[in-house]
């Protein structure tokens, strides 16, 4: 299933304004690449220059043949979902919005930061930093937008 | 010369080896000591009607002991060559089994892990009588024998080495091991004494055994008379005692015109001959170098002799600069960013209790 359509996105471009999107060629709603239930679970890409697909996702609840890390499972239930850990296997609920709410605001953000850091720097087709150093820029930006589009979540 | 530490062998099964082990650290001034867990060794060892109890030494009072040094060939060891024992007589040296070498458990002991850095080819450990008596040579050496040298051609600066009239035949075959190990293709030998070259079928196998000769391929060159006239530049004789210059003070690097030669003879200082009449003749030039070992008529053991020798040789000989590590490679291509969750790593596997029950 997709879990967002062609309307979810532009909203949240149309709430990031022109200067988050500027450079952004394509936001692709693409089929899941290869067997979801095999680690690690992807969920979107961004393809430089400025190419983002989501990726589809099996119908919740997710069955995952092993157990998520703490830091993981935290990053699902701050979008709402609800993870039951078991010996080896876990159990991921959206229930609701949430799994829409965790492509908009977690997925898709992050995205886009890894996009702004790659096209501020002017270098739109290469590598500009290390990969740890770019996804936690890219984390800080959808982070900052996120305290700005959900203020509710960071009271939590 | 003052106390060595204590040389342990761990799981020592040949008496010959365990023999050899306590000239190594006679020659030393060390003290030998045998971990022997099933008393097999003991066993053998009286069996053979050798004179005395071999002595023996337990983990725990190993490991009450100071230092531990393990000479083992593993992967990330430091090189013999440069490590010191601040105090020897404080420490313990060990050395381990023929074929599976120091156990875990002494392993996990050792504060300290050195090894000899061998050249590449099929044979890859010495004698672990050799390789005690080069472990505790460098070890409780003297300053200035310091790290192997780093060289763009190291065979071009190894020079020729002549294996003089050995005695006994497993010790030429052993030396001629560590020869091998160390890197040469081929060696001079100098059989006056019949131990090598059309000898009995027994004393044959013994001594080709002793030399790994399934595996090691080095060339024995008989050199039956003196030439005519010098076929090198230098010839550097090297016996146990303090005459001549220390052996890490000369150069011993410098190539096929320079030949070292090791006599099997009774050092000057017990009683024996100035070896440079009998060999000088080969070379322009003669010098003597010495050991600066123990003198102890029983300890000096042909192959001891030889294996230290040729560790100070392959020590200057050197070996090439090992490669720079390249950063890795980057991924080809434009690069990408995943938002994505890795799954925990499964331990073992799961099994549901109905299932376990049915079975």
């Amino acid at each position: 299933m997709r879990p967002v359509d062609r309307a979810d996105v532009r909203w949240l471009l149309g709430r990031l304004g022109p200067e988050a999107a500027y450079g952004l060629r394509l936001v692709e709603l693409a089929a899941s690449p290869g067997d979801w239930r095999r680690d690690p679970l992807r969920f979107g890409r961004l393809m430089v220059p400025g190419r983002i697909q989501l990726y589809d996702q099996p119908k919740p609840p997710w069955d995952l043949p092993a157990s998520l890390p703490r830091d993981a499972a935290t990053r699902l239930e701050r979008a709402g979902a609800r993870v039951h850990d078991g010996v080896g296997r876990s159990t991921v609920h959206w229930p609701g919005e949430s799994l829409r709410v965790f492509f908009l605001f977690d997925v898709l953000l992050h995205e886009l930061g890894h996009h702004r850091v790659q096209h501020e720097t002017g270098k739109r087709q290469v590598r500009t930093m290390r990969t740890r150093d770019h996804e936690q820029a890219a984390s800080l930006w959808a982070e900052r937008w996120r305290s700005v589009l959900l203020p509710w979540q960071q009271s939590r | 010369m003052r106390a060595g530490p204590l040389l342990v062998g761990d799981g020592i099964q040949n008496v010959h080896n365990a023999a050899a082990l306590l000239d190594a650290a006679r020659m030393f001034t060390s003290r030998a000591v045998f971990r022997d867990r099933g008393g097999r060794l003991a066993a053998a060892w009286s069996d053979q009607g050798r004179s005395g109890a071999l002595p023996m030494v337990t983990t725990d009072e190993l490991a009450a002991s100071g230092r531990v040094v393990a000479v083992e060939n593993l992967p990330g060891a430091a090189d013999v060559y440069g490590a010191r024992l601040p105090h020897p007589e404080r420490a313990a040296v060990i050395v381990g089994n023929e074929r599976r070498g120091i156990s875990v458990e002494l392993l996990a002991l050792a504060h300290q892990t050195v090894q000899i850095p061998m050249a590449p080819g099929p044979l890859d450990s010495l004698n672990v009588a050799a390789a005690a008596a080069v472990g505790l040579f460098y070890l409780i050496g003297p300053a200035g024998r310091g790290r192997m040298a780093i060289s763009a051609h190291p065979a071009r600066c190894r020079p020729e080495l002549l294996l003089a009239g050995p005695h006994d035949h497993v010790e030429t075959g052993s030396a001629l091991r560590s020869a091998a190990c160390f890197g040469w293709r081929r060696v001079l030998l100098n059989d006056d004494q019949h131990v090598w070259f059309g000898v009995e079928r027994q004393q044959n196998t013994e001594g080709r055994a002793a030399a790994r000769r399934a595996r090691n391929s080095i060339r024995v060159i008989p050199l039956k008379e003196p030439p005519a006239r010098p076929l090198f530049d230098q010839a550097v004789i090297v016996t146990p005692g303090a005459h001549g210059a220390p052996l890490h003070r000369l150069n011993l690097a410098r190539g096929s015109s320079q030949l070292i030669i090791v006599p099997d003879e009774m050092p000057e200082d017990l009683g024996g001959v100035d070896p440079i009449p009998a060999w000088g003749c080969l070379a322009r030039t003669a010098v003597r170098a010495g050991l600066g070992v123990a003198l102890d008529a029983g300890a000096c053991r042909y192959r001891l002799l030889a294996s230290v020798v040729m560790a100070e040789v392959a020590r200057q000989v050197g070996r090439p600069a090992r490669p720079r590590r390249r950063p890795p490679a980057r991924p080809a291509g434009r690069p990408h960013y995943d938002s994505l969750v890795r799954l925990a790593p499964t331990l073992g596997e799961v099994v549901d209790l109905d299932e376990l029950s049915g079975y």
